[in-house]
């Protein structure tokens, strides 16, 4: 009866049950929006600064670094020069990796092995990759195997360090259901463990290849003479011997173009295409 | 003196209807023998259960029910094959169990146990196909006709993240029965879904076993679910987990809880696995070199038989009786 009752004295169904927002709200909500608008600020402030200080051998001003810029790619000098950076960065990014994956996926299997990875990890983690260079120089001599070899160095501890902690990470009982499917050895790491550790894969592989850009143009600047054609790196050192400030700046805007690209473009890619569609991270 | 209650009852104490008196016809489908299982902790080893032994016929649906810490779950995992028993042996068709396989499918309490970069159908062709039991095409079939079995077509192409938990309970149930394994183990499947969906999921599980007539071992620690489900329940007592008895429950169905045998039932096996209650606690008998029985319960092991219990207490208690003298 109460029941009957309460259902009666029910206050009617609302007229709409979502209401949209003013449009103004709406645009501020979207991240793009106002990252663009904090990037306006921040050029228009650059060309203030660099107009008021008047001397384009310090700083040039954002649209005179444009039009370097704009020079460089017409010309096909920086895009070859990126292209040069890039191919070193992609094959050494690829050994790392491999020899990451290899090496947690033995380490995994004993806990000898765990103690070895664990061991390497906090040895070589803090070493600066940059650091290794002299070393690299006297072995393999300049070239592009000495950069490859500092670039792996700092790829490789990061994703190993990451990669073994994902392991760990993932939940007894799924350790578990993999097991009772029969599954042992490698084919249990490629399908159970890696897939069920992405989150902490992909993480670092991100800092994988942000540690590897930042060594790399480093490494350039250092000795990108005598490899013959050099690099991105290379290019800012060679014009800032120059004085051509400006396309040191418009180099500069590229390092940074470069990274944001493949962390917006390619990773944001993959977590969208894995980890985003499992509902393993958010 | 053995410290596991039997199932012989004297023949002029009157058994209640529910307790078992034959053992089973058929040679048994898995035969746990005298199984002792132990973890280590930094400290020391403690016994999870002692000297357990049962046998499980197919087509039986055997539930393990005890309290928590009687080392349930662990024999489950013995079963499994995640764990080896210190002592005695688990056999499936007469062969040791030395790990884990696929023949002996095991469906977990967690919901995580999906697979979750799979989808619902991925998650129940990949340990066909990971077996390499069938060809591709017939996983598919046989996975689209167990998710419509458990009335799941319909999400075959969602990721597990997108579930309710009753849905991935009946996703991993799917999974498998789709192996068509040679026995199922279930450890608490139910127990984190809410009391409706729980009544739900009982009752597929039993319309399902109508259908397949799958050969299971249940895990719980819930007296109406052991009832409900079961044909056989197997009672075990707390650290470390012993046989306390073997009830047969067969005659219990879904339909059944409110029925007045029912709650009787389930009184008496309330005061059977009530820990204060000394006199339902099994004959002392502490075991050589095993230090892990605390002094507690040792002491709690005293014996008292009074027949002021009610009909529940006095056949227990003759049972018991009987048993020490013999």
């Amino acid at each position: 009866m109460s029941v009957v009752q309460s259902i009666a004295h029910q206050s009617p169904p609302p007229a709409a049950v979502a209401r949209i927002l003013p449009w103004h709200v709406r645009l501020w909500q979207r991240d793009g929006v106002r990252r663009l608008l904090m990037l306006v600020v921040l050029a228009i402030s650059w060309e203030i600064a660099a107009r008021w200080q008047n001397n384009e051998l310090l700083l040039p001003g954002f649209l005179q670094t444009a039009q370097a810029l704009i020079d460089g790619m017409a010309s096909g000098e920086l895009l070859q020069r990126v292209g040069v950076s890039l191919v070193v960065l992609v094959k050494a990014y690829c050994i790392g990796v491999a020899l990451a994956l290899v090496l947690t996926s033995v380490a995994v299997s004993s806990r000898l092995g765990r103690d070895l990875l664990g061991c390497l990890c906090a040895m070589f983690n803090p070493l600066p990759a940059i650091a290794l260079l002299p070393l690299a120089l006297l072995w393999f001599g300049l070239g592009e195997r000495s950069l490859i070899l500092v670039l792996v160095h700092s790829v490789l501890w990061t994703l190993a360090l990451n990669t073994s902690t994902g392991f760990l990470g993932v939940p007894p009982t799924l350790r578990m259901v993999g097991r009772n499917y029969g599954l042992r050895g490698l084919r249990f790491v490629t399908l159970i463990l890696i897939p069920a550790a992405l989150p902490s894969i992909i993480a670092g592989l991100k800092v994988g290849w942000a540690f590897a850009w930042r060594t790399l143009i480093a490494a350039e600047l250092v000795f990108g003479t005598s490899s013959g054609q050099g690099g991105l790196g290379w290019y800012i050192f060679v014009n800032r011997n120059e004085l051509y400030t400006d396309r040191v700046f418009a180099g500069l805007v590229v390092v940074i173009l470069i990274g944001l690209l493949v962390e917006g473009l390619v990773f944001r890619m993959l977590e969208r295409l894995t980890v985003w569609r499992w509902g393993m991270q958010h | 003196m053995d410290a596991r209650i039997d199932t012989r009852i004297d023949a002029d104490s009157s058994p209640p209807p529910f307790l078992r008196t034959s053992a089973p016809a058929v040679p048994p489908l898995l035969e746990v023998d005298a199984v002792n299982l132990e973890y280590r902790t930094r400290q020391a080893v403690l016994r999870a259960t002692h000297e357990v032994s049962f046998e499980i016929a197919p087509a039986d649906r055997f539930v393990l029910l005890g309290p928590s810490g009687c080392g349930k779950s662990t024999l489950l995992k013995a079963v499994a094959g995640f764990l080896s028993p210190t002592s005695g042996g688990i056999r499936l068709d007469g062969a040791e169990v030395t790990g884990p396989g696929p023949e002996r499918m095991v469906v977990f309490q967690e919901f995580d146990q999906l697979l979750a970069w799979k989808t619902v159908r991925q998650n129940v062709v990949f340990p066909l196909l990971a077996g390499r039991r069938v060809k591709w095409r017939e996983a598919e079939a046989r996975a689209d006709h167990y998710l419509a079995k458990v009335g799941l077509s319909v999400f075959a192409n969602s990721y597990p993240h997108t579930l309710s938990g009753g849905m991935k309970a009946r996703v991993a149930i799917a999974r498998a029965l789709a192996m068509q394994p040679r026995i199922m183990l279930m450890d608490e499947p139910f127990a984190a879904l809410d009391a409706l969906t729980r009544r739900r999921m009982q009752e597929e599980l039993l319309n399902l076993w109508e259908e397949v007539r799958f050969t299971l071992l249940f895990v719980t620690h819930s007296i109406e679910e052991a009832l409900i489900l079961g044909n056989r329940v197997l009672l075990l007592s707390p650290h470390p987990g012993r046989v306390r008895a073997e009830i047969d429950s067969a005659a219990f169905g879904f339909d059944s809880p409110g029925s007045a045998d029912f709650q009787q039932a389930v009184q008496r096996l309330h005061g059977l696995l009530s820990d204060d209650n000394p006199a339902f606690e099994p004959v002392p008998e502490p075991p050589a070199a095993d230090e892990t029985v605390p002094q507690a319960a040792q002491s709690a092991l005293a014996f008292e038989a009074d027949g002021s219990r009610g009909e529940g207490g006095s056949w227990l208690a003759r049972t018991l009786n009987s048993l020490r003298a013999a």
